[in-house]
């Protein structure tokens, strides 16, 4: 065998070698998880912060329910924190804002269940603000970060996935946004037309579980 | 084939090279939107291995990971090492700095500047859901990418395959 020939041939075993590892991590990466578009939402009982329980199925008179996964210290929740007060002031008739904190307070003790109350009051939050206690609910929505938006639609009685993503196209700048997804969503739903885009992405906080 | 082998296990060696520690110098963080910055740090072939962290000061799990990323970039000549800023623009004076300085890092820092996410996060790697620690690995044309936390024994297992 010529050295130039096992040469190559070296080269060619390292760059197998390469991109086998490569298509595994990806596998595992790539695999959905959570609820996809057009599925049905199990529904789930957690303790808001005046004490009660709140279940999805306390919903079942409303036409959708918007499920936020937010948090306390993430900048980017944060910096969403007066759009998502205003936004449900618009549309909590018929499409009411549920906001669940994902974290787990021993990870991120900002996020505990008191320092929960202390930001609801501090900021006059208008919507009911859960407790992901355990961190179990938020796995089965497949929720990755905060902020991070799950719209459900009531279709007789059950709730169906129809967009999930970012509030709105501007995390930067409220003055900004061109375009909010969940009002976005509901004009579609309202006037019987495709939900566009179903899924969109933003940079949110790694949920700490 | 002893020659090969020779070659072979040169080239593992100089992987293995250590890299002089820099001091931190306060300089610019230079600040780009997506268009300018894809032009600048995401090339479709790279001669050494491109290492891009997105990470912001913020985020506990990222703050967590830069000094392995610092150490591993310190050891392997070939590794350059690209820290992607994404805290928010008014942060930058404000956070970065003090940290940069704080910590003594002095590897290159940019701040991406665009809020037009839902276009880049898929750009970057159609599987990333935006959530941050991230990291993105060129190497020749090849790409990979992983959402989550790394460790040293992690960048040596992917990059180096040991």
């Amino acid at each position: 065998m010529s050295k130039t020939r096992t040469i190559c041939l070296f080269v060619i075993f390292g760059l197998a070698a390469c991109t086998r590892t490569q298509k595994e991590n990806q596998n595992t990466q790539n695999k959905a998880t959570g609820y996809q578009i057009g599925d049905t939402v199990a529904d789930f009982t957690l303790k808001n912060i005046n004490d009660s329980s709140i279940s999805l199925s306390n919903y079942t008179d409303k036409k959708g329910v918007v499920v936020i996964f937010t948090c306390n210290h993430c900048p980017f929740a944060k910096a969403y924190e007066d759009r998502i007060i205003s936004l449900n002031a618009k549309i909590k008739t018929d499409y009411p804002i549920l906001a669940i904190n994902p974290n787990n307070p021993e990870l991120e003790p900002e996020d505990g269940f008191d320092e929960m109350k202390v930001r609801a009051k501090e900021k006059g939050f208008n919507f009911p603000y859960l407790f992901d206690e355990g961190q179990k609910i938020y796995p089965i929505f497949g929720a990755t970060k905060t902020p991070h938006v799950f719209f459900l639609q009531n279709s007789n009685g059950s709730f169906v996935l129809r967009y999930t993503g970012t509030i709105d196209d501007n995390y930067q700048d409220a003055e900004s946004v061109k375009i909010n997804y969940i009002e976005a969503a509901i004009n579609s739903i309202e006037n019987s037309l495709p939900i566009e885009p179903t899924i969109t992405k933003a940079i949110g906080c790694g949920i700490k579980a | 084939m002893k020659a090969s082998v020779l070659l072979f296990t040169c080239v593992l060696i100089s992987c293995g090279h250590g890299r002089q520690k820099v001091k931190y110098v306060e300089k610019e963080i230079p600040s780009y939107n997506y268009e300018v910055f894809k032009e600048k740090y995401l090339p479709v072939k790279t001669d050494n291995i491109r290492l891009l962290n997105f990470w912001a000061t913020w985020c506990k799990p990222c703050v967590a990971e830069l000094p392995y990323f610092i150490e591993f970039a310190q050891e392997n000549e070939n590794v350059e090492l690209i820290l992607v800023n994404l805290d928010m623009p008014s942060q930058v004076e404000k956070l970065v700095k003090p940290f940069l300085k704080r910590e003594n890092i002095a590897q290159t820092v940019v701040h991406l500047n665009d809020p037009n996410s839902n276009f880049w996060i898929n750009d970057i790697d159609s599987s990333w859901s935006g959530a941050i620690p991230a990291t993105l690995i060129i190497r020749d044309e090849i790409k990979q990418f992983y959402e989550g936390s790394l460790n040293l024994a992690d960048l040596n297992r992917i990059i180096k395959n040991e």
